[in-house]
């Protein structure tokens, strides 16, 4: 009696276990669908916004209130081939902004050419 | 009499449970991890462009950073290495790097702003250290101040060189590269594409680092010129590699920079200029520099820089050496350590060294008299990625009469 309640307790540590590393974090992600035009900003905590949805053809301005120059592109870097048209080809100086109209449906992981450790993902729905 | 045999028999039951828990927890553990590992990079091979499945893997890498598990992420990092070409194909050094800025933007930047409470794993060396390259050019980019540089390749020594023993060379090179994207940032438009304006400031805060070495310092320096070499590959900032003639940059530079230009502009003539990768290409494109020691520098590097394109085609090496095969026997001494190299620096995590045991087996290596030479050169690098422990089992792979040289370099 005592040798099966000895296996069940370690068959629900090995369980327990085993759902934990299954429990995934969702992820936060802003809903901007409604919405024709979507501003994003590059702080010192990287795009803020960082994940959203947003429908096809909605315009993103991007601009950054850290000082420097900074350069939003698709992944992946340095090629941005996943979304070719998503880059500026230059870096952008910091009073100025740049805008992108997302046409392509899916969802588009994003990053900053000059500071290539801010990331984010943009998701591009119908 | 009884309840003694009842106590044994609960001892025992007791051991029992405890000695099944130890093993079956940690196996668990083990199995678990593989499993999930698996099961996130099995939805990306069904992406059907090599870019979609390279951020598929990144997503599931940038999870387990995310979740404070550097060692995980390179785990999945070395499972894509081995499962997909699409990864192994594409630049693993590039892949490190973005490890690397996520690190730093992760463990750095949200975190305390020190070193002292990142766990680097041994598998932070792979792919020629790349997670570091990423980590240490924006750590500097973000303070390009030579002091703060030399401290942190101080403490970087202090922290990892007994397991990662090229550490504080790797860290002198991220320098140069963090020195050089800080500059760029503050010239303006007018200056692109001027090579002298944009590697003059990091040069000199290269020179300024008093307490590195003169290689140290020749490192950063490099460092400066692999930035500049990518910007050339990428079209960036009005620069554009001079397919013609790939060091004419360089011979305008003052004479005491242009080894760190040579070397720099060498990685990309496999990709660049010539054709398929072809050894016989390079040497005729090696043949135009200035003098025959960078032009065996030139051959040497782009050996090693062809290997990096080739790595993920059978063993990663049997095309280049085909071609120095028909090379004379100094190029092809010069090319079989470079292949070596290549297959350490862009070779599967921590199993780098089984492409080189095969390329030393090679009937090309014996019929040129260089199998000693090859050995001799894969023992050399064992260091500069693995653990102690680590080495001590690869020398068992290697064939005896290497074994206590082998065993030695583990010491």
């Amino acid at each position: 009696m005592r040798l099966v309640s000895g296996f069940g307790i370690l068959i629900i540590i090995v369980a327990g276990i085993f759902i934990f590393s299954q429990n995934k974090q969702t992820p936060q992600i802003s809903d901007f669908s409604d919405q024709t035009t979507v501003n994003v900003v590059l702080t010192d905590h990287g795009f803020e916004p960082n994940h959203f949805r947003i429908k096809k053809d909605t315009e993103i301005v991007f601009s950054t209130n850290l000082g420097k120059q900074f350069w939003p592109a698709s992944n992946i870097h340095p090629s941005h081939g996943i979304y070719p048209e998503f880059d500026p080809k230059r870096p952008i100086e910091p009073e100025q902004t740049w805008s992108f109209v997302f046409n392509k449906v899916g969802s588009w992981g994003l990053h900053d050419h000059v500071r290539s450790y801010y990331t984010g993902i943009i998701e591009v729905i119908e | 009499m009884l309840n003694d045999l009842k106590r044994i028999g609960l001892i025992f039951l007791t051991a029992l449970i405890l000695l099944a828990g130890s093993t079956a927890i940690p196996w668990a553990v083990k199995n678990i991890g593989a499993y999930e590992i698996a099961r996130s990079l099995a939805s990306c091979k069904a992406l059907a462009s090599d870019d979609e499945q390279v951020e598929c893997i990144f997503h599931s890498i940038d999870s387990a950073i995310e979740k404070g598990n550097l060692k995980q992420g390179f785990s999945i990092f070395a499972g894509a290495y081995r499962n997909f070409t699409s990864f192994s194909s594409t630049g693993c050094h590039r892949h490190a790097h973005r490890v690397g800025d996520s690190v730093y933007y992760r463990y750095y930047i949200l975190g305390h702003d020190t070193l002292d409470d990142i766990d680097f794993p041994q598998e932070a060396t792979a792919c020629g250290y790349g997670l570091f390259h990423g980590f240490l050019e924006h750590l500097i980019q973000d303070r390009p101040d030579p002091e703060f540089a030399m401290s942190v390749c101080e403490a970087l020594d202090q922290k990892l060189s007994r397991t990662m023993k090229d550490i504080r060379v790797i860290c002198y090179h991220g320098t140069g590269h963090g020195y050089t994207l800080a500059h760029a940032e503050n010239l303006p438009r007018a200056l692109w594409g001027n090579i002298q304006e944009f590697i003059t400031t990091p040069i000199a805060q290269c020179n300024g680092m008093t307490r590195a070495s003169e290689s140290e310092k020749e490192d950063c320096r490099q460092g400066v010129f692999n930035v500049i070499a990518d910007w050339m590959e990428e079209k960036n900032y009005g620069f554009s590699y001079n397919t013609d003639n790939p060091f004419a940059a360089c011979d305008a530079l003052p004479s005491n920079i242009q080894y760190a230009c040579y070397y720099e502009m060498a990685q990309k003539i496999g990709g660049l200029v010539a054709a398929h990768n072809d050894p016989v290409a390079l040497s005729v494109v090696a043949a135009k520099a200035s003098t025959p020691e960078f032009a065996t520098l030139a051959f040497s590097v782009g050996i090693a820089g062809m290997i990096q394109q080739t790595i993920a085609q059978g063993n990663g090496y049997e095309a280049v050496l085909d071609g120095c095969d028909t090379l004379s026997s100094d190029l092809f001494h010069t090319c079989l350590e470079s292949i070596v190299w290549g297959l350490y620096e862009h070779g599967p995590p921590q199993e780098e060294y089984k492409n080189v045991l095969s390329l030393c087996e090679e009937s090309a290596v014996t019929r040129h008299e260089e199998e000693s030479f090859c050995y001799n050169k894969a023992l050399a690098r064992l260091t500069r990625f693995y653990t102690s422990e680590r080495i001590a089992s690869v020398c068992e792979e290697f064939p005896k009469k290497y074994q206590p040289a082998c065993k030695d370099t583990a010491k």
